[in-house]
């Protein structure tokens, strides 16, 4: 009260002095000059401030001192302290901000502005709507530094023990100090707390999208057999023999070839080795006694021979054979196999008469003659013709008994070498025997296609399927 | 990254998450709590209490400051006000040291009305400084 009473008593004695500035009210600014004569009457340290204002190009200054309000500081002070800003205010037209600086100069040992930055103010508020509450507020903390930093010694407050005006009461509102303190941490704890649901959310919604079954994939392997439909009509005059699609499936590599000869329609699969028998027993007596001496070897044999691999454990020339049109689909890639094994010899001369007259003897009679070929087929037949031959697969009424133990035995393919081959060349030398002699050539679209495969390549068979293949490889 | 790999990572996130709200909402007390863990407590009278320091005011201010973020801030040369939502705080020259008023806003009020009347409140001589400056700024 009693700095109020000396602050009003001097404002309104010396009206005068309170000069125009651009900063503060006039009032204000010799309120804040008495401050500081308080403080440098106490201290003996001047204090001060000089603001330069560009408004817009228009340079203006607010100074005051501890000597009053529009009174620089008095540089006979031994001890002083000044704060100075700098304040640019730019044309609403500028792409330029407004911008201020500050600073603070004092004699040596006196505050600087890093200490002035330690009261945290808000010096952004220089370029705002009240730059005189910062520029107050920093003014009137001088003498708190100076003393801080032992320049001078600190004045110490008293709180008043009477009775306080009846108009004196608080109006603004501070706020919640919780949510102050702490609205900073709880928002970002929901938010971390947000963010791993949504993230799990997520990874659970992913891993179900996962573990969706997709109706594409519903499909375990890719038949190699291309449907009937798919093909053109024998008449088609427009169906050329480079378009088989046989040839892609003679390319693909081994475990993909084991898919249609493991999995692709097992029961005309083994309707083939079923009715191999039959057929090879049935046109030629010759390769029925063979196999009737080892019918195991004669099936594994057969495969071995035809495929070379794997994929030819089954004898798809003798699915003709068997008049069975489903047994007729893998046809089109047995005879690939077959060429595949047969390949390494070269078409030994005694393949090439047979192949003329059977269109499995090209794939059969190398695989007969050649060591190498023996081999490799008894090695798949070892291999592969036990699983592509299961015995379940066989029809009963066309699987002649002593077929099924064939393929059970595995060892005997393996240790097979001539004999099995021979069987092979027979029974497939078998096989296409029928379809000449009149099985239904129309029935099978892949017979279809190889046959006109074989027309196209100039040889004689109505019924070679592997004769176009072979002629390609041999290219 | 499998599923396990990212429900543990989102449970990382959400347990750290959940700890600084636990954190946030039962950590730390009020300031009359915070003056009371880290200062003397030299006289009270009710709600009016009086805590020393050895330090110097202007650190005991800063240390209040960032510990419990006030309201307000007023300056004077004889102290530092800090306003709370409840309570107002004083922080002064005592000696070498700092001597800290907490008081009550009501009472606090009358008591630092000749530093913080007129800015926090109506009455007092601290009509100053209320704004109304060149007004230039965008």
């Amino acid at each position: 009260m009693r700095t109020l009473a000396l602050a009003a008593l001097f404002m309104f004695a010396t009206p005068g002095l309170a000069a125009a500035d651009v900063i503060f009210d006039p009032a204000d600014a010799d309120e804040l000059a008495a401050v500081l004569a308080e403080a440098t009457d106490e201290q003996g340290v001047c204090y001060g401030w000089n603001v330069r204002v560009d408004n817009v190009g228009v340079p203006e200054d607010s100074v005051g001192s501890n000597s009053g309000a529009g009174v620089p500081i008095d540089s006979s002070c031994a001890k002083h302290v000044e704060l100075t800003a700098q304040i640019t205010y730019t044309s609403e037209s500028s792409e330029s901000e407004d911008s201020a600086s500050f600073d603070v100069s004092s004699s040596p040992g006196g505050p600087t502005k890093a200490d002035l930055d330690a009261l945290d103010l808000d010096w952004d508020g220089l370029t705002g709507e009240d730059p005189d509450v910062v520029i107050g507020k920093a003014v009137t903390a001088l003498p708190l530094l100076a003393a801080d930093k032992g320049m001078a010694k600190p004045i110490a407050a008293a709180p008043e023990t009477g009775a306080a005006p009846a108009d004196a009461q608080l109006t603004d509102d501070p706020g919640s100090d919780w949510w102050r303190g702490r609205g900073g941490a709880v928002l970002w704890g929901v938010g971390l707390l947000l963010a791993g649901g949504l993230f799990a959310w997520w990874a659970l919604k992913v891993n179900r999208a996962r573990q969706r079954p997709r109706p594409e994939s519903l499909p375990v392997y890719v038949p190699d057999t291309v449907p009937e439909d798919f093909y053109e009509s024998p008449e088609d005059p427009d169906f050329a023999p480079a378009d088989k699609p046989t040839k892609p499936t003679a390319t693909e590599p081994e475990p993909e070839a084991k898919k249609p000869g493991a999995a692709a329609k097992p029961e005309p699969a083994d309707s083939s080795a079923a009715g191999e028998a039959p057929e090879t027993g049935g046109p030629e007596t010759g390769e029925e006694s063979i196999a009737a001496d080892a019918p195991d070897t004669a099936v594994h044999g057969a495969e071995a021979a035809v495929a070379g691999e794997p994929n030819a454990g089954k004898p798809a020339v003798e699915e003709p054979a068997a008049g069975e049109p489903a047994a007729v689909e893998p046809a089109a890639e047995e005879p690939v196999a077959a060429e595949r094994a047969a390949a390494p010899p070269a078409a030994p001369p005694p393949a090439a008469p047979a192949a003329g007259v059977s269109p499995a003897t090209p794939a059969a009679g190398p695989a007969a003659e050649s060591p190498a070929t023996q081999l490799a087929s008894g090695h798949s037949g070892s291999a592969e013709s036990a699983p592509d031959q299961p015995a379940s697969d066989q029809p009963a009424s066309d699987q002649p008994a002593s077929d099924q133990p064939a393929s059970d035995q595995p060892a005997s393919c393996q240790s097979g070498s001539t004999e099995p081959a021979s069987n092979q060349s027979a029974s497939v030398e078998g096989a296409p025997a029928e379809p000449a002699a009149g099985a239904k050539p129309s029935d099978s679209p892949s017979l279809v296609k190889s046959t006109k495969d074989a027309s196209a390549s100039g040889e004689s068979g109505d019924t070679k399927p592997g004769a176009p293949f072979d002629q390609k490889d041999k290219e | 990254m499998n599923v396990r790999n990212k429900l543990l990572i989102a449970g990382a996130i959400g347990g750290v998450g959940l700890i600084v709200l636990l954190f946030a909402i039962f950590g730390g007390g009020g300031i009359r709590s915070y003056l009371d863990d880290n200062f003397r407590r030299q006289s009270a009278n009710g709600n009016s209490i009086v805590y020393t320091a050895t330090a110097k005011p202007k650190a005991v201010y800063e240390q209040i400051r960032n510990a419990r973020p006030p309201a307000d801030t007023q300056f004077d040369p004889s102290g530092y006000f800090l306003r709370y939502s409840d309570d107002i705080v004083a922080i002064t020259a005592n000696g070498t040291g700092s001597r800290i008023y907490i008081d009550d806003e009501r009472r606090g009020y009358s008591h630092w009305l000749f530093f913080v009347g007129g800015v926090w409140g109506t009455g007092g001589s601290g009509e100053n400084f209320r704004g109304g400056g060149p007004g230039g700024g965008k």
